[in-house]
């Protein structure tokens, strides 16, 4: 029961930044692709912006890798 | 290239088409590049364009338009517009699509009083005059009302052939103008024919994108209401029947009773203010509006950058940009002074941004 | 590497002002740099060229003609070589005339297309109406030969008028049955079919129009058919029609192949005039000598004097020298890197180029990208099948593509060192097959060494980056920014040395290195960029971690690829098994190769790049022909 417990932890802990990141990836891909699509230049800082969500995923993975390792 | 409507039926990409408007919109031209073109001449002015958005369209009437100078930049120009307008609008999709197609059906109205004007003499240039041709309607409609429809009645046939929801409004407004020979109550039907179709259209929508169009449709009713009011009231009796129901600002009472211009504003909702700009006539006072009118459209540039007033700010933009580099030829191949030129243009006020 | 520029100044006799330009546009290497506008003799020139210029590429854009890529050099070379023996004044004339008559021949022929779609159209139309009577025009009625005329007329009121008509038609004696025909049609409006003799005719049209019915007349061109003949008459016309049509688009067709490629020669001959001229036109035509500056990359300047002064001798002098510490933001920057390097430009070209004091960061990626790339698909079967592929993309035509196979080539091999030390071949069925063993560890079995080892490396990437971010504020004089860099890059190392220091169980005495590392930081940040720097500083961890990316991606492609060995397992060596597990490795393949490069770039652009690059530098533009490709830039 315990280890079900902490597998959940762990999937909630990836999972809903993840289902977070990929909607404002969404929203922030989208105006960008339109952005780059007449200004090629910006295409550096529109990277940079996309890319800005994704740490919230990133740290979930790590708070899930934590999580297994330390009480699995 | 007419924007096909098969999209509406998708979910709406205002991120993605107001990222693409925003960046199309720095190209817009500033008040400095007014000023030069006035003070310079219309070859300037044609080497400008050469090198301007409306490069390509200029491009074509230079290589098969023959005509004169100022023809081939006004062509070049209405085409050069409508490219924006209708290329932008084809990156919409749905509801964005849907009311990106409010902006383009205006298009369709003022061509349609266009029409409607020069129907009941029959007689007319057999070149086509200036059309507004980001219309959703084709515009080969247009010309061949305007070439082979010399009377109202002909017109109504003709529209009754036509697949298209404008054509029905635009026949009825036609079979008025047969029927009472009156051109105003003709245009009543167009206008009050058009509000009625796209408040059809957009029914059963609410959200907040919806309610920007609805305010949008009803601040143009007010602004056909307005242009009534300032009627004289010897008209009376034809005057209040032709209001249109649905203003935003202006209550049909209001409209009927009052007639005074502060009045009438004060507790309608817009900030407008008459005599501000001390105007004198009345088609000093209208013209007014209709500027404020625009200010007001040209302020949704900047508001909701996720919503469709981006849509909405630039397309007035697009179509006020047309409209004075248009008065701006005619007025060089006038040689016209620049002062005067500048004076009847609508121009960022000074000092705001 | 950012190529070394020469700042170059020419002098020259003005009156061989028009070809020592010719000879430097043909040279192509010198970025020019002009100040004031056009002077008002010359731009006439000027103006005229580009008339000329918008009206040629207008022809093509009419013809439809886009091939600009099938251009051959050649004929580019024979038009210049034709045209450039015309004399200079009679040159934009003799073009123009030329261009005249055949424009009026193409917008002829575009016209009549317009009119002929037109008519078409209206016969379609017409057809469609006409169609729903054809039973009623062939009804015998037994009545006199009469006249049929078809009537717009609103459904409500059809009724009344048909009402109305068949009183006439009684009280004239004339039969009714058979003489009309309604066929409804959108919006309660329909069309009414009406036969009448000559006798009734006005008394008809009269009633109708009394009703609001609108008479429907055929078009134009069958004015004086009857309406009852003139469904085949409309027939035969819509099949000349449309014969016409395609008869047009042949023409238009055959004059597209035919004047095309001509046109397109002629447009890039006029391109490279009016360029000439617009420089020409700066110039002071008055002054007997002119001058002009640039810049010039320093490889190319040998070559470059010798055929000036090969060619013009005396009547040009030429003056360079390196540029000084203050003119470094003007100079434009190009690159130029050793082939190995050269294709990971690729990455700058989404960014603007660094600034010519700056660093190209080039080799850098080329060493990072494939390492990390290799490390995420970190499977020598995947990195053999990318291998076959980037050498199938070394050979493509287009320069991109070889570009990117040359980038694939070294993502290939490091995935099969990675594979190696992972242990995979194709998941675990190099395992199966071949017992194979990790060199290193099992990536999807022990996590935390590789997510340890990730984190490290994002450290190492972090730190160089900041060192060269260091570095670029030393090199241009800019405390501000080394100073913050610095002060970053020593907070960071104190926070490592402290973990170092904790988890290595020292004595507590060693804690005074991380710390004083943290205070001189500290200080060195707060002087460089104020609270920024400390929020730069927690961003730079957070970068750090961000590497971690590589641990998981490469741990999800190991997984699935362990997926599809189990679909085996599960399905045995059947058909379906088989199938189902190269499915999977398919998926696996396509998410390694577009995941790993995804974020790969990511992590340079983001926590690389933001290190050190700064894009302000301004591209180097050659004053130079443009070739048929790369025109449309321009337009």
């Amino acid at each position: 029961m315990e280890k079900a417990l902490i597998a959940l932890a762990a999937a909630l802990a990836v999972g809903i930044p993840a289902v977070a990141t990929a909607y404002a990836q969404a929203k922030i891909g989208s105006a960008g692709a339109g952005t780059v699509a007449e200004k090629p230049e910006t295409g550096g800082t529109i990277i940079i912006l996309e890319a800005i969500p994704e740490t919230m995923v990133i740290l979930g993975f790590v708070v899930a890798i934590m999580l297994i390792l330390q009480f699995a | 290239m007419i924007p096909s409507q098969k999209f509406i039926g998708e979910s709406p990409n205002y991120e993605y088409l107001n990222a693409v408007i925003r960046a199309r919109g720095t190209r817009l031209l500033g008040r400095e590049v007014f000023s030069r073109l006035a003070s310079g001449s219309l070859e300037d002015m044609e080497l400008f364009l050469l090198e301007s958005r409306y490069g390509p369209r200029y491009r074509e009437q230079l290589a098969t338009g023959g005509g004169s100078l100022l023809g081939r930049i006004e062509n070049a120009l209405a085409w050069g517009a409508a490219d924006i307008l209708r290329e932008t609008a084809s990156l919409a999709r749905g509801e964005s699509l849907l009311f990106f197609s409010v902006i383009l059906s205006l298009g369709d109205l003022h061509n349609g009083r266009i029409l409607l004007r020069a129907s009941p003499g029959g007689i007319r240039p057999k070149n086509s005059p200036a059309w507004h041709r980001y219309s959703l309607a084709d515009l080969a409609f247009y010309d061949d009302l305007w070439k082979k429809s010399a009377t109202p009645a002909d017109g109504a046939v003709r529209c009754h052939e036509e697949n298209h929801d404008f054509a029905r409004i635009l026949g009825e407004s036609y079979r008025v103008l047969h029927e009472t020979g009156d051109l105003f109550r003709a245009e009543r039907a167009l206008y009050s024919g058009w509000f009625g179709w796209w408040s059809e259209r957009l029914r059963g929508r609410n959200n907040e994108n919806s309610r920007r169009i609805e305010e949008y449709l009803g601040r143009l009713t007010d602004l056909w209401n307005f242009s009534i009011w300032l009627r004289p009231r010897k008209e009376a009796v034809s005057r209040d029947q032709a209001f249109l129901p649905g203003g935003w600002g202006f209550s049909q009472e209001a409209l009927e009773s009052l007639d005074d211009p502060d009045k009438l504003f004060a507790g309608s909702g817009w900030s407008f203010v008459p005599g501000k700009r001390g105007e004198r006539t009345r088609s000093d006072l209208f013209r007014s509006f209709q500027r404020h009118f625009y200010e007001w459209q040209k302020s949704l540039y900047r508001q909701n950058l996720l919503g469709t007033d981006v849509s909405l700010g630039y397309a007035a933009q697009v179509v006020q940009e047309w409209k004075n580099l248009s008065l701006l030829a005619v007025g060089l191949s006038l040689k016209m002074p620049a002062a005067d030129l500048e004076r009847h243009l609508f121009l960022q006020e000074e000092g705001t941004v | 590497m950012i190529r070394k520029m020469i700042r170059l100044a020419l002098w020259g006799v003005t009156g061989k002002r028009r070809e020592i330009i010719e000879e430097l546009h043909r040279l192509g290497v010198l970025h020019l740099e002009q100040g004031s506008g056009p002077s008002a003799g010359e731009s006439a020139r000027l103006n005229t060229l580009r008339l000329l210029r918008g009206k040629t590429l207008g022809l093509l854009e009419s013809l439809g003609w886009d091939e600009w890529t099938s251009l051959s050099e050649e004929s580019i070379n024979d038009t210049e070589k034709l045209l450039s023996s015309l004399p200079a004044d009679e040159l934009a004339p003799e073009i123009g005339k030329s261009l005249e008559e055949f424009g009026k021949r193409l917008s002829s022929l575009l016209d009549e297309r317009t009119a002929s779609e037109e008519l078409l159209l209206r016969a379609k139309k017409a057809r469609d109406i006409l169609d729903r009577f054809s039973a009623f025009f062939r009804r015998e009625d037994g009545g006199p030969q009469g006249k049929t005329t078809l009537w717009l007329i609103s459904e409500n009121t059809v009724q009344q008028a048909l009402a109305a008509l068949h009183g006439a038609f009684s009280s004239r004696g004339e039969a009714w049955d058979g003489r009309h025909h309604f066929v409804p049609g959108k919006d309660f409006m329909g069309v009414l079919g009406l036969r009448v003799s000559p006798e009734l005719e006005g008394e008809a049209s009269e009633i109708l129009s009394r009703w609001k019915a609108l008479p429907w007349s055929l078009p134009e061109f069958c004015s004086g058919v009857r309406v009852e003949d003139a469904l085949a008459i409309l027939g035969k016309k819509s099949e000349t029609l449309s014969e016409r049509l395609e008869t047009i688009s042949g023409d238009l067709r055959r004059a597209s192949g035919e004047w095309g490629p001509r046109l397109a020669a002629l447009f890039l001959f006029i391109d490279a005039r009016t360029e000439q001229a617009a420089v020409e036109a700066r110039l002071d035509p008055s002054a007997d000598t002119f001058t002009l500056h640039g810049w010039i990359p320093e490889d190319a300047l040998e070559a470059t004097v010798s055929a000036l002064k090969g060619r013009f001798g005396d009547d040009v002098l030429l003056q360079w020298r390196h540029p000084g510490e203050k003119e470094w933001s003007t100079v434009p920057t190009s690159l130029n890197n050793r082939p190995l390097c050269a294709p990971f430009e690729l990455f700058l070209k989404l960014l603007r180029p660094p600034s010519y004091s700056g660093i190209d960061p080039t080799t850098a990626v080329a060493l990072f990208f494939p390492f990390f790339s290799g490390c995420m698909i970190g499977d020598m079967g995947y990195g053999a099948l990318i291998l076959l592929l980037s050498l199938k993309l070394k050979k493509a035509v287009r320069p991109m593509l070889r570009d990117i196979g040359s980038i694939l080539l070294s993502v290939s091999l490091w995935s099969i060192v990675w594979g190696a030390a992972w242990g995979e071949f194709f998941g675990d069925a190099g395992h199966r097959l071949f017992h194979l063993e990790p060199l290193w560890v099992e990536r999807s079995v022990s996590v935390l060494p590789v997510v340890v080892f990730t984190v490290a490396l994002g450290a190492a990437h972090v730190f160089f980056g900041l060192l060269l971010g260091i570095y670029q504020g030393v090199r241009n004089s800019h405390r501000h920014l080394w100073m913050e860099k610095a002060g970053n890059l020593a907070v960071l190392l104190a926070l490592v040395a402290g973990l170092v220091v904790l988890k290595a169980e020292m004595p507590r005495g060693v804690f005074t290195v991380p710390f004083s590392l943290l205070v001189i930081g500290l200080a060195l940040l707060i002087a460089g960029g104020g609270i920024g720097g400390i929020i730069e500083t927690l961003g730079s961890i957070g970068n750090i971690i961000s590497y971690v990316r590589i641990a998981a991606i490469g741990l999800s492609s190991a997984i699935l690829a362990l997926v599809a060995s189990k679909f085996l397992d599960v399905f045995g060596l059947s058909v379906f098994g088989i199938f189902l597990a190269l499915m999977i490795h398919l998926l696996n393949f396509v998410l390694a190769i577009g995941g790993s490069a995804l974020h790969s770039a990511r992590l340079h652009y983001v926590e690389f790049f933001g290190k050190f690059y700064s894009g302000n530098g301004k591209e180097y533009t050659p004053f130079q022909r443009r070739s048929g490709s790369s025109w449309k830039k321009h337009s």
